[in-house]
């Protein structure tokens, strides 16, 4: 057998619309007419019959193939009166054939006839072969070489072990004109509904040519079906591509609203696991909704936390950290310009955050204009700053999780010249990075330090780039891509006093 | 379902303004549809195909000569990595084309079933129309004007997608 190519409108994105449609069941009338063996409605299971009445005008005779699907190529094992009514040939004529003679404009040809269109018949061996529904139309002939159209409908049979043991076909045979002798493959895969619907006869006169010139009037990729406009052209676009293109036009307007596709969208953009934690997470406040704030990040607001605890003595130019989702704070300037050397931590997982001042067996001499990052988890790192008796460039660091944090120094070998002001940053949760900041003598730096502090005896090494940034303080520096690192902004060509 | 394709076996393409292109089986079977004419038999003289013409007909036989010739990925698994470089120079070239002819492409790879080729002609598209205006993309896809929203569907839908504008 072979239908119609189905505009793909079988595929997901439609089904749910199809199935809201009515139901009804009258069909049955024309099915059991027939002789008393076993009817094959008796055989279909409820699923399938509820859906019928969707596809197939009730009033309209429908006749029934079922073929055994155990048996190579599918022979015919029974027909019902409306098919030989309707195709003019006789059950003993048909059984044990496979159906596909109705392509066969003549009893005696042995193929298919030219105008049958071969992608929907490829379409229906695709089905066969899967195990699942077909539905559409293709042109069939009667025995006397009438030409008709079938819209047929597939449906596999499964036993208990889901093994396709029959096919039941339910056609509706329509008369049709064509022009026999016009031999072009006719119309591109059925695309969009609207333009199908619209497309007077599909098998009127050189129908080929004509849907062909009159889609020409209309953008070409209108005519492609929802499923390759979807999998091949919105699939490749970001969610603001998909808003924008949103616009151009009522066809891809609908389709841009299809929550299937939102999703996918959203999935191409952020992966499935993002994707699929935030449906969860989301409670489906609707893909395109999560489109716009993923992408606009609309609903991100600073939000005042009031904390208890507090960082006591006052002080400013300190420096902190987050470690997960704990602050870390250490040292400071003080009243009187007195360096600090004291470390805080506040914990944001906590029912109630407070600022705790963390206990430590040893610290860092007291200061201010350093820098502190946060290595693997819990581990954290002081560099430099200026302290009690001038610029520092020595390294501490600290395991918060330890039973007794320690402040413990790092002697890297070779490290950079003392400065405060400088930047660093921590990459592949191992090595510090130090960059820029100001000597004693007032002058900016635009150098760049690495300390693997990984290794036994970590030693300090430059690092020589090509392009040196201008001398700065008071930059960030910030990790992305795992090893890059974006220096931004700072105090730059000003000479200042430091210390 | 005799395919057996001896090379020198040859198929006769005629467009629709009444050419014909004459090429090897193995070039035609690039194409799922036609693969499905021969594989059922009808389609041993010439095939017509009245919705194609010629430019766009003798583009789409380049891009299914070379993809032919190229060694299949699914065959080994280590073809050599030049072939599949070789290949990709030739799609990014073969794509350097303007919009109406791109289209042209699509919608008769969509028709002859050539899957590759539908993939390399959207993500053209998609390509062109990324970063785009509502406008923009009218203009680059050429959409009609009885295509378009009604202005107050036009201006529900700016006001909806407004964030993609800023």
């Amino acid at each position: 057998m072979g239908l119609q190519h189905k505009d793909d409108s079988d595929d997901d994105l439609r089904r749910s619309k199809k199935q809201k449609c009515n139901i009804d069941m009258e069909y049955d009338d024309y099915s059991d007419d027939d002789d008393d063996e076993s009817s094959p409605v008796g055989m279909v299971n409820d699923g399938f019959l509820m859906r019928l009445g969707e596809f197939f005008n009730p009033m309209i005779p429908t006749s029934i193939v079922v073929s055994d699907a155990m048996e190579p190529d599918f022979p015919i094992i029974y027909v019902n009166k409306v098919f030989e009514s309707a195709t003019g040939y006789r059950a003993d004529e048909v059984l044990g054939r496979n159906c596909r003679f109705l392509q066969y404009r003549d009893p005696r040809a042995q193929r298919r006839h030219p105008l049958v269109d071969p992608v929907c018949v490829s379409e229906i061996r695709r089905c066969l072969n899967e195990g699942i529904d077909f539905q559409g139309e293709l042109l069939n002939f009667r025995k006397d070489g009438t030409p008709m159209v079938n819209r047929l409908r597939l449906a596999p049979i499964h036993d208990d072990d889901g093994v396709v043991t029959l096919i039941i076909g339910i056609q509706v045979f329509t008369e049709t004109k064509i022009d026999l002798n016009s031999v072009s493959y006719p119309v591109f895969k059925e695309t969009c509904k609207n333009q199908s619907e619209q497309a007077v006869g599909k098998y009127s006169p050189n129908s080929g040519q004509m849907k062909y010139i009159e889609c020409q009037e209309i953008c070409g990729i209108l005519q492609l079906s929802d499923e390759v406009m979807a999998q091949n052209i919105l699939s490749r676009l970001t969610p603001r591509d998909v808003a924008s293109i949103g616009s151009v036009c009522r066809r891809i307007r609908q389709l841009t609203k299809n929550e299937h596709v939102r999703k996918m969208v959203c999935q191409n953009a952020w992966g499935r696991e993002v994707t699929g934690a935030l449906e969860h997470m989301t409670n489906k406040l609707g893909w395109g909704r999560l489109a716009r704030e993923l992408t606009t990040l609309e609903a991100v607001c600073w939000k005042k936390l009031r904390v208890g605890g507090a960082v006591e003595p006052s002080r400013c130019n300190f420096s902190a950290c987050a470690a997960g989702n704990r602050l870390v704070l250490f040292g400071g300037e003080g009243v009187n310009m007195q360096p600090m050397d004291d470390t805080f931590v506040l914990n944001l997982d906590a029912v109630k955050p407070e600022w705790r001042q963390v206990s430590v067996k040893s610290a860092p001499p007291g200061r201010w204009g350093h820098t502190l990052s946060c290595l693997n988890g819990s581990w954290l790192v002081v560099f430099g700053g200026c302290g009690k008796q001038g610029l520092l460039n020595d390294v501490f660091v600290l395991d918060l999780d330890a039973k007794q944090p320690t402040w413990i120094e790092v002697f890297g070998g070779g490290p950079p010249p003392p400065r405060s002001w400088h930047s660093s940053c921590t990459i592949e949760g191992s090595k510090l990075v130090v960059s820029g900041g100001c000597t004693d003598a007032g002058v900016l730096l635009n150098d760049t330090f690495l300390l693997d502090l990984t290794m036994e005896k970590p030693t300090w090494r430059e690092i020589p780039t090509s392009r040196v940034p201008p001398s700065r303080l008071g930059h960030s520096l910030s990790v992305y891509g795992r090893t890059k690192i974006l220096m931004y902004g700072g105090l730059a060509n000003s000479v200042v006093t430091c210390g | 379902m005799s395919t057996s394709s001896s090379s020198s076996k040859k198929i006769v393409l005629k467009s629709a303004d009444n050419e014909t292109f004459e090429i090897d089986e193995i070039v035609a079977l690039e194409s799922q549809a036609i693969k499905n004419m021969i594989e059922d038999e009808c389609a041993d003289n010439v095939i017509p195909l009245g919705n194609i013409d010629s430019k766009t007909l003798s583009k789409i036989i380049e891009y299914c000569k070379k993809h032919a010739e190229s060694p299949k990925k699914d065959d080994n698994a280590d073809i050599d990595e030049k072939a599949v470089e070789d290949l990709k120079s030739f799609d990014a070239e073969f794509a350097k084309v303007d919009m109406p002819l791109i289209q042209d492409i699509l919608m008769a790879a969509n028709f002859l079933n050539i899957d590759n080729l539908i993939g390399l002609m959207c993500r053209t598209i998609a390509d062109r129309i990324k970063g785009k205006t509502p406008e923009e993309i009218r203009k680059i896809l050429n959409i009609n004007k009885n295509d378009l929203l009604s202005p107050e569907q036009e201006a529900k839908a700016r006001e909806e997608n407004s964030w993609a504008f800023d």
